[in-house]
């Protein structure tokens, strides 16, 4: 089990904090809900890569029913599955820190990082419906980080 | 392809999504309730990967029924029963506006989706 931080919660009200412990709490407060977006900034890049590696034309590629399995031959998609599995550590270090609805909400910011990095890398466009979807998310799991005390 | 047996399946898919998030955050534990035994702990983990690898495997079943971009939509629905999963099995406590962010979140992957 990872090491435990202090909740904000469990810092009394009344007391006035010294500049040195406010800080160590407003550090603890946003420390996992960082670890949640790295957690989907790494996501959106294994989403990427991934898909770079899928529109590879590839060197090796294996006979019959197990075809499929010759994408792992690319880098691009090794350095993905790399990816993913770094986001279901930071995923699970999360959770531990944070109650599961806003680490779940939190995480939904995949949904507007994967558009923009496709945009950005890949030269996909955002439609005008897809955009206002990407803010009415980025509205939401702003309203839940900062209810999250 | 909307019918009996394809909702019957998306419902299935979310509810094991659901399960497995919750069998995750039961297995990390938390600062108020943090798990000391392994054993414990070791048990949630693989219920919670087992529920995330039926869900994956349903998912992929179902992309044979829906465009993808239809089926993507109703992973909106997954804040919202995360979230009910979370006050009913993890007794956490969530407010108004956590609820109203889940909902806004909700509609918004639903657009991202279908656009």
């Amino acid at each position: 089990m990872a090491k435990t931080v202090k909740s904000v919660a469990a810092v009394s009200p009344n007391k006035p904090l010294s500049p040195d412990r406010s800080r160590r709490v407003i550090k603890n407060r946003w420390s996992p809900v960082a670890i949640v977006i790295l957690n989907a900034v790494l996501a959106t890049c294994a989403e990427v890569l991934l898909k770079i590696g899928a529109m590879q034309t590839l060197s090796i590629r294996l006979p019959g029913p197990i075809a499929f399995v010759s994408a792992v031959f690319s880098l691009w998609v090794v350095l993905g599955i790399v990816a993913y599995v770094g986001s279901l550590f930071l995923w699970l270090a999360a959770l531990s820190h944070l109650p599961l609805h806003l680490a779940y909400g939190l995480s939904s910011t995949v949904h507007i990082l994967v558009p923009l990095a496709c945009w950005l890398v890949l030269h996909e466009t955002i439609p005008i419906g897809r955009l206002v979807g990407m803010l009415l998310i980025l509205a939401g799991t702003l309203m839940l980080g900062f209810a999250h005390k | 392809m909307v019918n009996l047996y394809t909702l019957v399946l998306l419902a299935l898919s979310q509810f094991v999504l659901a399960t497995g998030q919750v069998c995750l955050k039961h297995a990390s534990g938390s600062d108020a309730r943090p798990v000391s035994d392994g054993l414990v702990r070791a048990g949630w983990y693989s219920v919670g990967i087992a529920s995330m690898a039926s869900w994956f495997f349903i998912w992929l079943h179902l992309m044979r029924f829906f465009d993808l971009n239809r089926l993507f939509a109703f992973e909106g629905l997954s804040p919202l029963l995360v979230a009910g999963a979370s006050a009913l099995f993890l007794e956490e406590k969530i407010s108004a506006r956590a609820w109203s962010a889940s909902v806004l979140i909700a509609f918004g992957i639903v657009l991202v989706a279908l656009f």
